[in-house]
This record gives C-alpha cells, sequence and structure tokens, in this order.
C-alpha cells in the first residue's frame, strides 16, 4: 500500500507550547505541559499512554471543543487561541470525530444517522448527499444493514456507522478517541483498517488515541504522553 | 434528511407509545379549553339573549334590581310619568316572575321564567307572540319556549301533533297554545309568555308594581341625551339606561355577579396545564435521554440553535397533531352539550384560532422549559 504523507505542506494541526489546566485558583490543575507536534495531510498519528496522561484532553482542544488559554494551536487554518464559538463550529464542521462511545442517535436509522452529518453541509446536493451516504456505509460493510436502528446493530457494527458518520462529510482532519476500545480484536482491527483505508482514499489526516498494541503498525507516527508531557517521538516507517 | 424537521418527527414518531400519550395531552388540553371557552361563552350569548331582543331606546328598572332576570319591582306609575316628557313616544311596562311548572307526563316541578306581555305591539321581540295574541288573550293561556330544558316535558312535540298541552304554573292551570323559540341561560331554565292580565292572575302582587320598563323616544332624539333629561327629571327612583348601557349591564352582572367567568377560566386554565405538563414531560424525557448524543452533535459542528429548533419543531408537531383530533372531539361535546342543556354552543372561527393559539403558546413553552436541560450537553466531556 503506497501511503503519501506530505510533510512539506502546511500542517493541518500545529500544536506550539501547548499547556492546559482544569479549574481556577487553588484547585488549578495543570494537566498538559509544553506540548508541539504538527499533523500533515494524509498523516495518521497515534496517541499512546498511560490512563490520565492528557491524552484525551489533547483531542478535545484540538477538536476545539474546550478553549486554549496557553500555548499556540492552530487547527485546519484556524488560529483557536482568537477563534470566537462560531468559528470553532465551522471548523468542528470540517473535522470527523470518532467517540469511543458511538452515541448514535437511537431514533434514526443507521443511513439517517449518516445523513444527518450531511445537513452540516448544505452546499452538497441532495442526491449526491444521498449517494455518499450509501457509499460510506458499504465502504464500512454496512450495505444490508442500512435502515436498521442502532439497538439492532452490534457494538462493532454501531461504531462503524460512527465512523462513517464521522467520514461522510469528507474532513481533512479525524479525531478519534479509542475507537476500538469497545470492540473484540477482530472488529477492532478491521474498524483501524477501514480508518486507515479512507484516510489513503480521500488524503485525511488522523490523529487517534489508543492502548490497543495490536493497532500501532498502520501509524506513520506515534506519539507518547506521560504526565501531560511527551515523551520522545518515535518515528515508525 | 434534509431538514430538521425530518428530525424532530423521527425522534417523536419513534416510540408509538410516547407519541401517542403525549397527542393525547395535548387533545385533552384543545378539548377541555374549547369545551370550557364553549360554555363561557354560551353563558354569555344565552344571557344576553332576551336584552338583545329588547327593541326599545331606553330601558327602565329598579335601582335594587341586580340584572333584569332576578328584578326588584317598582311603581308602575313613576314608568307612566314618562311620556309627558316631550322626547318620549311611549313606554311599556313589563312582568317578570319566577314560576312553578308541573310537568304533567312525570308531575316533576320545574322553575320558570314567566314574562307579562302587552297585547299590542311589544317593545320586546318574542317570534310568534303576535300571531298567537289572540289566544293568549283568553285566559290562562300561554307561549311556552320550545328551547326550554326538556324536563319540562315534550310540549313542542304534542302541539306539533295537534294534541292539547294543559300544564300547571304555580297551581293554576295553563293552556299552552303555540311555541316560540329564544333559548334559556345557566340560570333560567325555561321562558313561558303570556299577557299582562294572565301574569297577574299567575302572580298576585301589589297592584301597580312592575319589573321593567320599556321606553321608545321619538325620532331623531338622542337616546343618551333623553336618558341623561330623564335621570334629572325623574331622580334616583329609577334606573335609566340606553340600551347599549342595558346591555353593558347585563353583561356586567355576568362579570361580576356571577363566578362564571372564573369557573369556566379555570377550567380553561387547568386544560392549558394538563397539555403543558404532559408535553413538557414528554420533551424533557427526551432531550434527557439523549443529552450524550445531543453533545455529540454539538461536537460535530451542529450549534445550540439547531438543537433548540429541533425540540421547538417538536413541540409544534404535537401541537398540530393534538389540535385537529382535539377540535373534532371538541365538536362531538358541544353538539351533545346544546341537545342536553339547550345553551347556543357554536364552535366558532374566533375560537377555533384562539385555541389554536393557546396550543401553540402551551407547546412552546413547554418546549422551552424542557430546552434548559440541553445547556447541560456539554461536547467536551463526551470524549
Ligand atoms: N473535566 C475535567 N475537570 C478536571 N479534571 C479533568 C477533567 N477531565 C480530565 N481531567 C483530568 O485530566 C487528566 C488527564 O485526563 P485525560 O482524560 O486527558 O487523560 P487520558 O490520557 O485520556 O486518560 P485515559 O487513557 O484514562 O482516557 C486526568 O488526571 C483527569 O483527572
Ligand atoms: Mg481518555
Amino acid at each position: 500500500m503506497i501511503h503519501c504523507v506530505n510533510r512539506t505542506a502546511e500542517p493541518i494541526v500545529n500544536v506550539n507550547h501547548l499547556a492546559f489546566s482544569f479549574g481556577e485558583g487553588d484547585l488549578c490543575k495543570q494537566i498538559l505541559f509544553d506540548i508541539n507536534f504538527n499533523v500533515f495531510p494524509g498523516e495518521i498519528v497515534l496517541l499512546t499512554g498511560p490512563s490520565g496522561s492528557g491524552k484525551t484532553t489533547i483531542l478535545t482542544l484540538v477538536g476545539g471543543l474546550r478553549h486554549v488559554k496557553t500555548g499556540e494551536l492552530t487547527v485546519l487554518g484556524t488560529d483557536f487561541r482568537t477563534a470566537s464559538v462560531a468559528d470553532l463550529v465551522r471548523t468542528r464542521r470540517q473535522i470527523g470525530f470518532i467517540f469511543q462511545a458511538h452515541n448514535l442517535l437511537d431514533f434514526l436509522s443507521a443511513r439517517d444517522n449518516v445523513a444527518m452529518a450531511m445537513q452540516l453541509h448544505p452546499e452538497v446536493t441532495a442526491t449526491e448527499s444521498r449517494e455518499r451516504v450509501s457509499e460510506l456505509l458499504e465502504m464500512v460493510g454496512l450495505k444490508d444493514r442500512m435502515d436498521y436502528y442502532p439497538a439492532k446493530l452490534s457494538g462493532g457494527q454501531r461504531q462503524r456507522v460512527a465512523i462513517a458518520r464521522a467520514l461522510v462529510g469528507r474532513p481533512q482532519l479525524v479525531l478519534a478517541d479509542e475507537p476500538t476500545a469497545a470492540l473484540d480484536s477482530h472488529s477492532g482491527r478491521e474498524v483501524v483498517e477501514l480508518l486507515q483505508r479512507l484516510a489513503t482514499d480521500h488524503g485525511s489526516a488522523i490523529l487517534m488515541v489508543t492502548h490497543d498494541n495490536r493497532v500501532l503498525n498502520v501509524a506513520d507516527r506515534i506519539i507518547e504522553m506521560e504526565d501531560g508531557r511527551i515523551k520522545q517521538p518515535v518515528n515508525s516507517l | 434528511m434534509r431538514s430538521s424537521w425530518q428530525v424532530a418527527w423521527k425522534q417523536l414518531s419513534h416510540s408509538k407509545v410516547k407519541l401517542i400519550v403525549a397527542t393525547a395531552g395535548v387533545v385533552v388540553a384543545v378539548l377541555l379549553m374549547l369545551v370550557q371557552l364553549g360554555f363561557l361563552n354560551a353563558a354569555y350569548d344565552s344571557s344576553l339573549a332576551v336584552p338583545k331582543r329588547i327593541t326599545a331606546d331606553l330601558v327602565v328598572l329598579s335601582p335594587q334590581s341586580p340584572t333584569f332576570a332576578t328584578p326588584t319591582q317598582f311603581a308602575r306609575r313613576m314608568l307612566y310619568r314618562l311620556p309627558a316628557h316631550p322626547a318620549v313616544a311611549e313606554v311599556q311596562a313589563i312582568y317578570l316572575g319566577t314560576g312553578r311548572w308541573k310537568n304533567p307526563w312525570d308531575k316533576s316541578e320545574r322553575q320558570i321564567l314567566v314574562y307579562g306581555l302587552g297585547a299590542g305591539e311589544n317593545m320586546l321581540q318574542i317570534p310568534g307572540y303576535t300571531d298567537a295574541v289572540h289566544q293568549l288573550q283568553q285566559p290562562d293561556v300561554g307561549l311556552f319556549d320550545r328551547r326550554s330544558r326538556p324536563t319540562f316535558g315534550p310540549v313542542a312535540d304534542s302541539l306539533a301533533k295537534g294534541e292539547r298541552v294543559d300544564v300547571e304554573v304555580n297551581r293554576r292551570k295553563i293552556t299552552i297554545a303555540a311555541c316560540t323559540e329564544i333559548g334559556v341561560t345557566l340560570g333560567v331554565d325555561g321562558n313561558l309568555f303570556v299577557t299582562d292580565t294572565n301574569f297577574l292572575r299567575l302572580f298576585p302582587r301589589i297592584p301597580g308594581s312592575i319589573d321593567l320598563g320599556l321606553v321608545r323616544l321619538k325620532p331623531g332624539v338622542d337616546p343618551a341625551a333623553a336618558r341623561d333629561e330623564l335621570v334629572r327629571w325623574c331622580g334616583t327612583d329609577m334606573r335609566i339606561l340606553t340600551k347599549a348601557e342595558f346591555i353593558a349591564f347585563e353583561k356586567h352582572f355576568l362579570d361580576t355577579g356571577a363566578p362564571i367567568n372564573f369557573i369556566f377560566g379555570l377550567g380553561t386554565a387547568v386544560g392549558f396545564f394538563i397539555g403543558f405538563v404532559i408535553v413538557y414531560q414528554i420533551l424533557y424525557t427526551e432531550v434527557s435521554t439523549h443529552l450524550p448524543q445531543f453533545a455529540t452533535l454539538k461536537a460535530i459542528g451542529f450549534t445550540d440553535n439547531y438543537l433548540l429548533r429541533l425540540v421547538m419543531q417538536e413541540s409544534l408537531i404535537l401541537a398540530v397533531l393534538g389540535y385537529l383530533p382535539g377540535t373534532v372531539l371538541s365538536w362531538c361535546v358541544y353538539q351533545i352539550a346544546a341537545r342536553e342543556t339547550q345553551l347556543p354552543m357554536a364552535l366558532t372561527m374566533f375560537r377555533l384560532t384562539s385555541v389554536l393559539g393557546l396550543t401553540i403558546t402551551m407547546c412552546i413553552f413547554s418546549a422551552a422549559m424542557a430546552m434548559r436541560k440541553l445547556r447541560a450537553a456539554d461536547p467536551a466531556d463526551i470524549f
């Protein structure tokens, strides 16, 4: 498989001397210290490290779900230090989120859960968005299950619907937090390979938190965290 | 799936039981509001039916009468002084009394309002009175209101079959000559019209005391100006009102003297509240059980406004879903109530639109309350 990462291009995510703490005053607890890394277009970056080391916190910052207080963070060209709430929402629409809990809407079928995300892309015509929804559900292997409600799907199938929902808007960046944690090793492996294939096909960058040693080989780069700091970047190629 | 309306509908209709419960809540609310407002209006319309049949320019009452239907008597000679004034064309005395009607079919006794009218032209328009006046001038003959409650017996039916109807009023045998159509009120179950001579046979009283006076003015005279002058002329022994003032006077009595506003207003409010609580409960549960999903939607780029709109649209869908069957049911209740009570129950366009407005307001309130929970959906907490 030829996987091309363009390291000469502008990075999609640029993290510079980022620090973060929860709480205020006496209760203030610093979680992240001097974080520096980039993610380039098409790159798959894994974030690993012990529990509590701050991996999820990094993802919420990069995803524009928390406000940056110290350091620099630029995602898809938006400077998150100065971005307004509306800017953050606009940037989030270009990011595909995959959560540990799939959080599908139980009252919508698999197809409608994916289609709903297309409401965020009114520029895409109704016909095209219908095609995209079917195409993605086919790619994640749910061709025969499109009209099933989440309650009738297995954990792995639900996670695959969530992946389809994250990717249907053709995001340039995918943020995934332990997408395989709730899955058995076989479906876990499948899901990661699927992500990898989609990244290759659409040139999306992926920043994924994982504890799962079996999936480390898909990464272009692994960032290891410890106590809120990056231990040392290891290049795998 | 291009619009939030579709999402709103799918969320609402996913659980049929919830949808039915919520819709039933709105149906009950619509039904209660329409029926209570219907009764309230019927109470007003029916109580004003007789006052609106007056063709006189001025109406004269005792100052002690709270409403024309429960009058205090006053001296006829005071009314008969008025034609001496150059503005007055003619006057008419009206007698009113509550008699005891014995239903000849089942021997039950009911109270009936008896009107004593003149034998000539009346300033109180009672359809059929003039046509039957020759019979009515016979001793102990009356004209019965066919819209009296059914408990008075099948008087109109018997007359239509050509049967003779003799009843007992105040222990006197009265023959019913014909029927008219006036209508009853919440307080008056039936009406009987007789001539003044026959009235005095039924209600022996101090000679020369009457209950209501009607005054026709000479053409071109302004009623308000004439009223002012006659009041100055006669003093405060009589209450003299223009026709419009008399109707306002009767309305005021209903507003203040009878608790109907309160009773039916409360009924309407209870309907509103029941609908509000049920819709709120359903929407609140929908929002709170879906908080993580809603937070996810926020995380992937849906705005707060989108989610607020979603809840609002769900409430509006419920409003419409409940309103339609609610009005159909109300229409049925109106038919039954009109038959049973003989009150004028009409489902007017105005009332239909007011209740639609109330229903939408009720649902919007419920949605606004349920939405407060949405703020708790923090997209940062879902990773
Ligand atoms: N909302 C919060 N308020 C206060 N402290 C928090 C909050 N969220 C996380 N923390 C703290 O921040 C630290 C890092 O949390 P984070 O969730 O980023 O760790 P993680 O690396 O994702 O761990 P895990 O592998 O267990 O998911 C932890 O010590 C946690 O207690
Ligand atoms: Mg975590």
